[in-house]
């Protein structure tokens, strides 16, 4: 594989891993990468600039929630659709299954938010100007990701105590 | 960094889209790369003027509509012109008919053609007789009238042995008249022809 196509792949993997972070779900994550690749390389060449790439991620994740809401007879098959498999461990195999499940629980502002924050490394100002939004909004944000998360994770620990507590009992 | 960040950092860092779909997308990038489209990469980004803009937009569609509104313009105009020169003959055809039938006394009186034309000053053509009209046909008169709007001598014929009157029109080829094709129709029970010929309108009308 050539440098440059070594390149075009890490980013192509930065873009779907801030897709997921969008939209929650690992095939509309590909397919809203897909989407936006082909207009970006169609409009601007083959090397697409990340920023680029990334606004024109975000701005089609935007249009079809909004393309949901204003036409929600098309959205409730889709919705349901998207909902029965927003989680499907399939797709997460080798990965950490609670987490993803807890982050599948999260409002997309709130995972997008937490994304740039914890993988990209922005700072709440730097999110602030991409998602144009304000630095207090971001921050309430990342807080209310973070609090949501860690509720989910210790929801799920507690579960997994007392399932074992129960075993733990039936085989003594 | 807390744990949780850190798990969340590990996720991320795990996800990865299938290979499938990546390789599908960087030949998308290879393809763009070899065969540039020319709104593409024919203009470089920076410094690019309204000519350059100009000369990549991609011109097919614009060609194509304004194709098909000349072809639109031309069908309208041909319909147009067809319309006013069938206008055109219909009235000539009735003014030959018209003429013919009012019967209006001759100006001028001869048997010879020569004698006619010289009566006839103000022609600004020769008088003579189309090939068509043959010895058949004896000369009684000649009168002005117009066709057209264009002075025309009117000469009256009838036929030796029939008897049978015939109306000659004989005028010069102006740009109106010159719009109308030679032809043959049969207006009010009279048979009226037109044509051209050595440069000049006739027309002849005849009771059928």
């Amino acid at each position: 594989m050539s440098e440059r196509e070594t390149s075009l792949e890490a980013l192509l993997q930065a873009a779907y891993r801030y897709a997921h972070a969008l939209c929650g779900h690992a095939e509309m994550a590909e397919d809203l990468v897909h989407e936006s690749w082909l207009k970006v390389v169609d409009k601007h060449g083959p090397s697409p600039d990340r920023a680029l790439l990334f606004r024109v991620i975000r701005n089609l994740f935007i249009d079809g929630v909004r393309h949901r809401t204003r036409f929600p007879s098309d959205s409730f098959e889709e919705h349901s659709i998207t909902d029965a498999t927003a989680f499907d461990p399939s797709h997460y195999a080798s990965h950490d299954l609670v987490l993803a499940q807890g982050l599948s629980e999260l409002r997309s502002v709130e995972r997008e938010a937490l994304f740039l924050w914890v993988f990209e490394g922005h700072t709440a100002a730097e999110i602030a100007t991409l998602t144009n939004q304000s630095r207090g909004t971001v921050l309430s944000q990342i807080h209310r990701a973070k609090a949501k998360l860690k509720k989910s994770l210790d929801q799920h620990q507690e579960q997994s105590l007392t399932v074992v507590k129960h075993t733990e009992k039936k085989s003594s | 960094m807390n744990e949780q960040d850190e798990r969340v950092r590990d996720f991320y860092e795990n996800l990865s889209m299938s290979k499938d779909r990546v390789e599908m997308l960087l030949k998308v990038a290879e393809d763009s790369a070899e065969a540039p489209s020319p709104g593409v990469t024919a203009v470089p980004a920076t410094g690019m003027g309204w000519r350059s803009k100009l000369s990549s937009m991609q011109w097919g569609p614009w060609l194509q509509t304004a194709m098909g509104c000349a072809l639109i313009l031309m069908v309208s105009l041909w319909m147009h012109t067809s319309g006013s020169q069938t206008e055109l003959a219909t009235r000539t055809l009735r003014e030959v008919a018209m003429n013919h039938t009012t019967r209006l006394e001759p100006e001028f009186r001869g048997s010879s053609l020569a004698m006619l034309d010289n009566s006839m000053h103000q022609l600004p053509f020769n008088l003579v007789l189309p090939k068509a009209i043959d010895s058949a046909y004896e000369l009684i008169g000649s009168r002005y009238c117009s066709l057209g709007g264009v002075l025309t001598a009117h000469v009256r014929l009838h036929n030796k042995k029939s008897g049978k009157p015939l109306s000659l029109f004989v005028t010069s080829n102006s740009a109106e008249l010159t719009k109308i094709q030679s032809q043959q129709q049969k207006l009010e029970g009279v048979e009226v022809e037109i044509w051209r010929e050595g440069g000049l309108f006739f027309a002849s009308a005849q009771r059928s």
